[in-house]
């Protein structure tokens, strides 16, 4: 990989921004990319592992379940943001998304119940629930993914829904994973 | 019945369950979108295996790293070994984790408290 000169190595920054369609050998080009620079910036095991997984569970779920494959004149439905970047002892890693507006309601109750349950422990009880009842969503994710980056981050999942029209709303979410300090 | 052999892939882990030693590895990474693709093959597998288990089942899971689609299925799986213990077989689960991994530690206590079952916690020794 060619050295950036803008990049100044001692602060060992990682960017990684995305606008556009997403399919499933996107995402893991993404996270094969994300991998080998976290192994290279990030000396934290725990880390490292929290962020790849944040973002893995995040793109995922956007090629899951990101709705609207059609565009229209003021805007494609199809598309999605995705970005990550490490400042200031934290990476932060946000996501957009169009979402049907019939599905706004069920979605907000589910982050809602995750934030509602915001601490170690009730989270590990709301994942294990997940866990272990049997059924996959239509979509086979589970319904873990969401849990689990709320696990991860350690904090509320931050979240905005803007409407766009009577079809559709734009998802954001933003999650921050606090880089563990090395005593 | 065959031995079961799953090459591994970027995505899914090397599979390799010897039917005559009734030792089963996992190793890798898992992370495919919809793991229950991957694995159901391997429940099959299991369930056939299951009715006439070796004396001893043992299973070593190496995995680097699980997405949550994947856990579902971990879980399963060993549910099924599990089920092996309780027809009266010996079984043995070897979890292993790389130093410092905590989430790794984490999640193998987790699968053993939920299940009920004895997992032993290995720590892999540095490269």
């Amino acid at each position: 990989m060619r050295k950036d000169p803008n990049i100044d190595p001692s602060h060992r920054a990682l960017k990684l921004r995305y606008k556009g369609r997403i399919s499933f050998d996107l995402v893991d080009s993404m996270l094969f990319l994300l991998l080998k620079q976290l192994e290279t910036v990030e000396e934290d095991i725990n880390t490292r592992k929290k962020v790849y997984s944040v973002l893995m569970e995040c793109s995922q779920n956007l090629c899951l379940h990101a709705d609207g494959r059609e565009r229209t004149d003021a805007y494609d439905a199809g598309r999605v943001l995705i970005s990550l970047n490490n400042k200031n002892g934290e990476y932060k890693i946000s996501t957009g998304n169009f979402i049907s507006n019939d599905k706004v309601d069920d979605f907000k109750s589910l982050l809602d119940e995750i934030n509602d349950n915001n601490t170690a422990d009730g989270l590990k009880k709301l994942y294990n629930k997940k866990l272990t009842n049997n059924t996959y969503t239509s979509k086979g994710g589970g319904g873990l993914g969401l849990i689990d980056i709320a696990r991860k981050s350690n904090e509320k999942l931050h979240y905005t829904f803007e409407e766009i029209d009577d079809t559709y709303s734009f998802f954001k979410l933003k999650v921050r994973i606090k880089k563990k300090v090395v005593a | 019945m065959t031995h079961l052999i799953l090459e591994s892939t970027p995505k899914t882990p090397n599979i390799a369950f010897n039917n005559d030693s009734g030792i089963f590895e996992i190793k890798g990474m898992s992370c495919a979108e919809y793991a229950l693709d991957f694995y159901k093959p391997v429940f099959d597998w299991l369930d056939e295996y299951m009715e006439r288990p070796k004396l001893k089942t043992t299973l070593n899971v190496k995995l680097k790293y699980f997405n949550t689609s994947s856990a579902k299925c971990i879980l399963q799986l060993l549910e099924r070994i599990g089920k092996i213990k309780e027809k009266g077989f010996e079984i043995e689960v070897n979890w292993f984790y790389n130093k410092d991994d905590e989430q790794m530690i984490a999640d193998g206590e987790n699968y053993s408290v939920i299940l009920g079952l004895p997992i032993r916690l290995v720590e892999l020794p540095e490269k």
